[in-house]
């Protein structure tokens, strides 16, 4: 399940790097089972699950449900439009939520499939979100990793980790930055 | 293995891509080797997805406490000049029911198929020509060609297989 966050109280939610984290996976859940959670949206009961999504606004979790597509002209533009609507999970416990930081650095390994051979990976953070009648009440730091936690584990772990000073990992910075140029 | 395209028909050109019956169409596939791409009809004009950008998300409060989520991707208008052959079945038309298939349970539900030609030039469509517009009786007549055993309308079965 996909967890997006809006709006106040998503300060809480940042990498070891303080960068702010909008978007998540839940892996695990004390809130009931997420077959529930459709039921509660679709009222389908054994229907197959769909992907899915959830959003934290302003610390209330809300379950998608779309509603429409549509395509609209906006000056010049033409934007596709879709709507969800939010509905609420009233429900109590907690549930914990995970991502890799994308706009931290990535640590870079040996053992990828390019033609430099290299890996990037992301730091890693999961959270622990209390819930209250849906509201989240408490967002507490399961692991909070920044680039130094992560390199220090990678190398335990074995891995052959490459400085940041590396040839190959400044061309790939390089052409990471060309492409993120409009 | 091939890949096709989907085309998605917004606003007033459903009208112009309807089944045997009227009832407008707004999903084909795209005949032919394709991206995977979902292009998009509207106003008489073709559109893809708008290479790099990025698709903004807001939540929206609405009355009485009810909140919504607005997702607007950019759409890029197309330069492509070709006619797309593409085709779909119409969902809303009653399927026809035959039985002694091998598929699941024994019976084969068809819907009509709905079969445009539409001539793209520039990125604009300059004519839409129907290819097959299949009736139900039309497929009837096929299924007792084809020697399978076409369940009558009022048949359980067939109005189990109904929405």
């Amino acid at each position: 399940m996909n967890l997006r966050v809006f709006g106040r109280g998503a300060g809480a939610l940042e990498c070891g790097a303080g960068h702010a984290l909008r978007e998540f996976e839940v892996v695990a859940r004390s809130v009931g089972d997420f077959r529930e959670w459709n039921h509660v949206v679709h009222g389908l009961g054994d229907e197959p699950l769909p992907g899915l999504r959830a959003v934290l606004h302003d610390g209330d979790l809300l379950l998608e449900e779309h509603e429409r597509t549509e395509l609209v002209r906006e000056g010049r533009r033409v934007l596709r439009r879709t709507r969800h609507a939010l509905v609420p999970v009233l429900r109590d416990g907690s549930m914990l939520v995970w991502t890799h930081c994308r706009r931290c650095r990535p640590i870079w390994v040996e053992g990828g499939f390019g033609s430099d051979g290299l890996e990037g990976v992301a730091p890693f953070v999961e959270f622990e979100l209390r819930l209250a009648a849906g509201r989240v009440v408490q967002v507490r730091p399961v692991v909070h990793e920044d680039r130094d936690a992560l390199r220090e584990r990678l190398a335990r772990g074995g891995a052959a980790v490459v400085s940041d000073r590396d040839r190959a990992v400044r061309r790939r910075r390089a052409a990471a930055r060309d492409r993120s140029r409009p | 293995m091939s890949t096709r395209d989907q085309l998605s028909i917004f606003g007033r050109d459903r009208a112009r891509l309807c089944c045997a019956a009227g009832h407008p169409q707004d999903e084909f596939t795209v005949e032919g080797d394709g991206a995977c791409e979902t292009l998009y009809l509207f106003e008489g004009r073709l559109y893809g997805h708008a290479g790099r950008e990025k698709a903004s998300a807001r939540v929206e409060r609405l009355r009485e406490g009810a909140r919504a989520l607005v997702e607007d991707a950019g759409l890029a208008a197309s330069e492509r000049t070709e006619t797309l052959e593409i085709m779909t079945c119409c969902g809303r038309c009653s399927p026809v029911v035959s039985l002694g298939s091998e598929r699941v349970f024994g019976t084969n539900s068809e819907h009509p198929r709905v079969e445009y030609a539409v001539e793209v030039r520039r990125g604009r469509v300059v004519r839409i020509a129907p290819r097959t517009l299949e009736t139900r009786a039309g497929i009837r007549r096929r299924r007792l060609r084809e020697g399978a055993r076409v369940v009558d309308d009022r048949d359980p079965i067939a109005r189990s297989l109904r929405r």
